[in-house]
């Protein structure tokens, strides 16, 4: 065989004509896998249009979710660079000096999704507060060197992007001897030298201040070393004046940590501030309730998919992201196994596409069970023309798919005025219950209704399988 | 003795019992199996006596209880309250006495189930017995008479296992095996003349029934052993849940000496193991043919699953190298992909990252280190948006590439959008390496491929247990440096050789000291001074026929680190010639 050998245990494969570039448009893998499949090109793009519209969704929802705690946390470091902007000879300020502004941000310990919130945070206090935002995380800093070292890269990676060519220069230089004095003098550099061009640069915001904070990002507080973290704490209070830090720790378990951490003449030179994110359960029912529980979107989950990936999250990992990967995927699964799944978008589109069904579509509507049972009920001569006329099969799953939007729509309703009454009146049902009835209630209809294509919307049959599968041990 | 009414009780073993005296009166001499039998005799209307007038028996067991009141204080709770009601009320303490032991007996039996080795199963239910708790001074009275029965036992233990042949010097060996742990193994090891006799085939019927019940006596013996040493532990520990553990915790007397050694044709050299294997048909052919087909039909799906981001593990039994070999010369054959085989013993991260900087993007450059590597990688993969890689990787849970660094550089590799990873794992563990955080850099999505091929391939590497490691290949080496050799450095080394064979019997042996070596060059005419005698030894050093270690009293000594089979074929060979 090509990739076995007694010498080496890396095969690298080239194509010979490797110069045109082409790559297989991913559609294509839609169809091949099966050769009866109907409509692929259709159904990926379905899925890409709800795929996209579901991610910016969540990413939405996310930031609106952590505006709030960002809106606090600016707020908390403009605060604090005043105080460093001050600079009285008042004995309280001096005082004051010496203490490193902290935020400690519990976060919870779904630390699978603090990368997203990090990096939506950096982006927030770059725009508002400082350009010298750096983020670090315990596996880069094993030792007090390395942990200056990444700090020094980082920030003088800024420097780069500004002034180009001295920077880089300048990297080479510090890489191999970081302390805190050379940190420090570069920073008096780069401000003194950045403040006649301030006119020119776009931050307008942060240019309020003379001389802009450095805020540190430990992004997984705990997994630090504490000699690490006490050194540096140490170390950056003497040189405070000089180099104005703030620090934001961010903590998955209780803010008690920081105290078990570090020793208290360490503790006491951090003017600690606490900050609590959205808990990952709030999230995901908001989540929930964007993505599933809306007439937005046409997809919806089955009940034992739904449990695979609530259980996941609940006993397994408390993460976001990992629920939306899983949506993900049984979207997937949905729209690559089921070929009447082009019905799954909204409803113009839904009766156009209907219009446009081909012969062997209709067939395999024939053959779906809840359309047999819709069929047993209707009168004798409609049953014979839904099942041997095209048109009039058409013209009835128009009908059909019609009446399930208007349940959707019904069902959204009136889940949301429960929610208006329940919060209006004391001691209402919960509101899961009722949400959960009214799932119970919403199943039942998919029986006795319409197309299975429609019915697949709620997700179910081969969805589950897969899901199921790909999850082993879960 | 309470084995004994255990065995009258159990049905299966009743049955079993029958043939004992047949068999012991065969093979023991006849004093000593009419001194059995009168034993027995006893013993059979001992147990009666317990099971008809169990009232006069507890009472005097009672009474010898409360004398030795020091055992009672360290029995358990319950024990202990049911003995002082026995003492207050005889009658209540028939009543706990029985329903404790019917109870224990049913777990004695599950036990058993579980066990599934009779000879087990009495111990146990031995132990087990609470009964026995209060007979303790009788049996220990009766010391001998309770050797008897685990001789009975051993009967029966025949009758169930299937009595491998043992040898004719156990019947030598002495009959009271049951002191000492270190008589057990000793007899143990002298299996070897069985299993050699096993191995001629030599399976006369008289001899097999002569031999095996004094085989099962030795198997028998820890049971025997055991006895003495329980009753103190019984006293101690009457916590049923421990003895049930104790009962199933592993005792010696299951490890098998029948190991790989005593194989007459032990060891084979690779050829003829890979012969004998390519004889073996495989079995389900069609089967496992339609097995694969099936998982054939996943690769475009594969595909599209890859291209939307996630990662493909496959997992379960058999061999996933050709089905990804499959899937990579269907599928792959238009696409820039590296093939990693995880199983290689000198594959490392590194490596793999250099295949990446220097094959696939053309990089002549060197890094500092791997983070640097992997930094420049992931730069050059985000920048480029139209640049592609699949990673196929086999094993990816292989020694070499399980560590935590290893799997966050792959990890981080696979989260990449235009890195595609599709690997296998076949650690049943092999999910542990990965954290949350991990999990979630690969983005896994899992497929059981159980292709049940044998991983000839990924074994390559190892060595069999089957496979002689250093046969015809020294003796070859031996011959041929020698032939090129002056004959004073040929004697030399016969010399040394005669030596070391003449010691090899010797453990303590350690080497020729190179003092008396010379000494003893020196009188064959070999050298003249010990300088030459070591810049001969270099030749053989070279070749590593030779090898020099300092004692501790810091004298040099010289072993030829070749078995001494192959070093008397040699000189056998060597004579031939001269």
């Amino acid at each position: 065989m090509a990739t076995s050998s007694v010498s080496k245990g890396c095969f690298v494969f080239k194509p010979n004509f490797k110069k045109r570039k082409i790559s297989v448009p991913v559609g294509d893998y839609f169809n091949k896998g099966k050769n009866e499949s109907e409509d692929g090109k259709l159904r990926f793009e379905t899925y890409q249009l709800i795929w996209q519209q579901m991610k910016s969704e969540t990413e939405q929802l996310q930031e609106e979710l952590n505006k709030n705690l960002f809106n606090s946390l600016i707020e908390f470091l403009q605060k604090s660079c005043s105080g460093f902007q001050k600079n009285s000879r008042d004995w309280s300020c001096q005082i004051k000096l010496r203490e490193i502004p902290t935020a400690a941000l519990i976060l919870g310990v779904n630390v699978t999704d603090h990368d997203l919130t990090f990096r939506s945070l950096t982006e927030a206090l770059q725009n508002n507060v400082t350009p010298y935002v750096v983020s670090l995380q315990a596996k880069d800093c094993p030792d007090i060197k390395h942990f200056l070292q990444k700090l020094a890269s980082q920030l003088m990676g800024y420097c780069v992007d500004e002034d180009s060519k001295e920077g880089s220069i300048q990297v080479a230089q510090k890489k191999t001897h970081c302390s805190m004095d050379s940190l420090s003098s570069w920073y008096m550099n780069v401000t003194q030298k950045t403040d006649p061009k301030m006119p020119r640069k776009k931050r307008t915001s942060s240019s309020q201040w003379q001389s802009p904070p450095v805020v540190l990002i430990l992004k997984d507080m705990e997994s630090f070393t504490t000699k690490v973290l006490q050194d540096f704490i140490i170390i950056s209070s003497q040189h405070l004046h000089e180099f104005p830090l703030i620090l934001i720790f961010g903590i998955a378990t209780s803010p008690i940590i920081i105290h078990r951490l570090l020793p208290h003449a360490v503790s006491s030179l951090l003017c600690i501030e606490l900050f609590q994110s959205l808990s990952c359960k709030e999230h995901l029912t908001t989540v929930l309730d964007k993505l599933l529980l809306t007439t937005q979107f046409p997809f919806k989950l089955s009940e034992k998919v739904l449990q695979i990936l609530t259980n996941i999250f609940l006993y397994h990992d408390f993460s976001i992201q990992n629920f939306i990967k899983g949506l993900q995927l049984s979207l997937l699964e949905h729209f690559y196994s089921q070929p009447l799944s082009v019905l799954c978008c909204n409803l113009p589109e839904a009766k156009r596409r209907i219009n446009f069904l081909s012969d062997n579509q209709c067939e395999n509507i024939r053959r779906l069970p809840s359309f047999r049972r819709y069929v047993e009920k209707q009168a004798s001569e409609k049953q014979v023309a839904l099942l041997t006329d095209e048109r009039s099969l058409k013209v009835g799953l128009c009908g059909c798919i019609s009446v399930l939007f208007f349940f959707l729509h019904g069902f959204e309703m009136s889940s949301s005025v429960h929610l208006f009454s329940s919060q209006v009146s004391v001691g209402s049902t919960d509101q899961r219950a009722v949400l959960h009835l009214f799932r119970k209630e919403h199943m039942g209809f998919r029986g006795v209704c319409v197309s299975r294509a429609a019915a697949e919307d709620v997700g179910k049959g081969r969805t589950d399988d897969h899901t199921s599968e790909m999850f082993p041990g879960f | 003795m309470m084995s004994k009414l255990e065995l009258k009780e159990d049905k299966m073993m009743e049955v079993q019992f029958v043939g004992d005296d047949d068999v012991l009166n065969h093979i023991l001499d006849r004093e000593g199996g009419a001194k059995l039998k009168k034993e027995r005799a006893q013993l059979l209307v001992n147990t009666k006596k317990i099971i008809k007038k169990p009232e006069y028996d507890l009472e005097e067991d009672d009474q010898e209880v409360l004398k030795d009141q020091n055992y009672v204080e360290v029995l358990g709770r319950d024990i202990q309250e049911s003995l002082k009601n026995g003492s207050a009320a005889d009658g209540g303490n028939k009543v706990y006495s029985f329903q404790n032991r019917k109870h224990s007996e049913k777990m004695a039996k599950l036990a058993s189930e579980l066990a599934n080795t009779p000879r087990k199963n009495v111990s146990f239910s031995l132990k087990n017995d609470p009964e026995i708790m209060i007979n303790i001074p009788q049996c220990s009275k009766g010391h001998s008479a309770s050797d008897k029965v685990q001789l009975k036992n051993s009967d029966k233990s025949e009758l169930l296992s299937t009595a491998p042949s043992g040898l004719r010097k156990r019947l030598i060996v002495p009959r009271s095996h049951s002191d000492s742990e270190s008589e057990y193994s000793a007899s143990n090891s002298e299996d070897d003349d069985g299993v050699a006799q096993e191995h001629e085939e030599d399976t006369d019927e008289v001899i097999l029934s002569q031999k095996s019940p004094s085989q099962n006596r030795a198997m028998s013996a820890p049971v025997c052993k055991e006895t003495p040493s329980k009753k103190m532990k019984r006293d101690k520990t009457s916590d049923l849940v421990e003895e049930y553990f104790e009962a199933h915790s592993s005792s010696k007397v299951l490890t098998s000496d029948r190991t790989l050694q005593k194989l007459k044709r032990a060891k084979l050299d690779q050829q003829t193991l890979r012969n004998l294997l390519g004889k073996v048909s495989p079995s389900f052919s069609a089967e496992l043919k339609q097995l694969n087909q099936q998982y054939e039909q996943l690769f475009h799906k594969w595909m599209l699953q890859l291209r939307l981001g996630f990662n493909i593990v496959l997992y379960g039994l058999g061999s996933k190298r050709d089905l990804l070999e499959r899937f990579r010369t269907s599928v792959l054959q238009d696409s820039i992909h590296v093939v990693i085989n995880g199983f290689f013993p000198g594959i490392s991260v590194k490596s793999i990252l250099n295949s990446i900087t220097e094959e696939v993007l053309d990089h002549m450059g060197t890094f500092r280190s791997v983070l640097d590597q992997l930094d420049w990688i992931v730069n050059k993969f985000k920048e480029d948006s139209s640049l592609e890689l699949f990673l196929l990787i086999h094993n990816l849970d292989s020694q070499m590439l399980r560590g935590d660094k290893s799997q966050q550089i792959i990890g981080q590799l696979s989260s990449l959008h235009n890195i595609y990873l599709i690997a296998s794992i076949d650690h049943l563990n092999a999910p542990l390496m990965w954290d949350h955080a991990k999990q979630s850099l690969y983005n896994w999505l899992w497929y059981e491929t159980t292709t049940y091929s044998p991983y000839t391939e990924e074994t390559s590497y190892e060595n069999s247990l089957l496979v002689k490691q250093s046969g015809s290949l020294p003796l070859s080496s031996l011959t041929h440096v020698s032939r090129s050799l002056t004959p004073n450095a040929r004697g030399i080394f016969r010399l040394l050789i005669k030596y070391q064979l003449d010691n090899q019997d010797n453990p303590s042996y350690i080497g020729f000291s190179f003092q008396d070596f010379y000494q003893q060059c020196r009188e064959a005419f070999l050298v003249n001074s010990d300088l030459t005698l070591r810049a001969q030894l270099i030749e053989f050093r070279d070749h590593k026929l030779l090898r020099t270690k300092k004692g501790t009293d810091g004298v040099e000594y010289l072993v030829i680190p070749v078995d001494s089979g192959t070093l008397s074929e040699f000189l056998e060979k060597e004579e031939e010639e001269s």
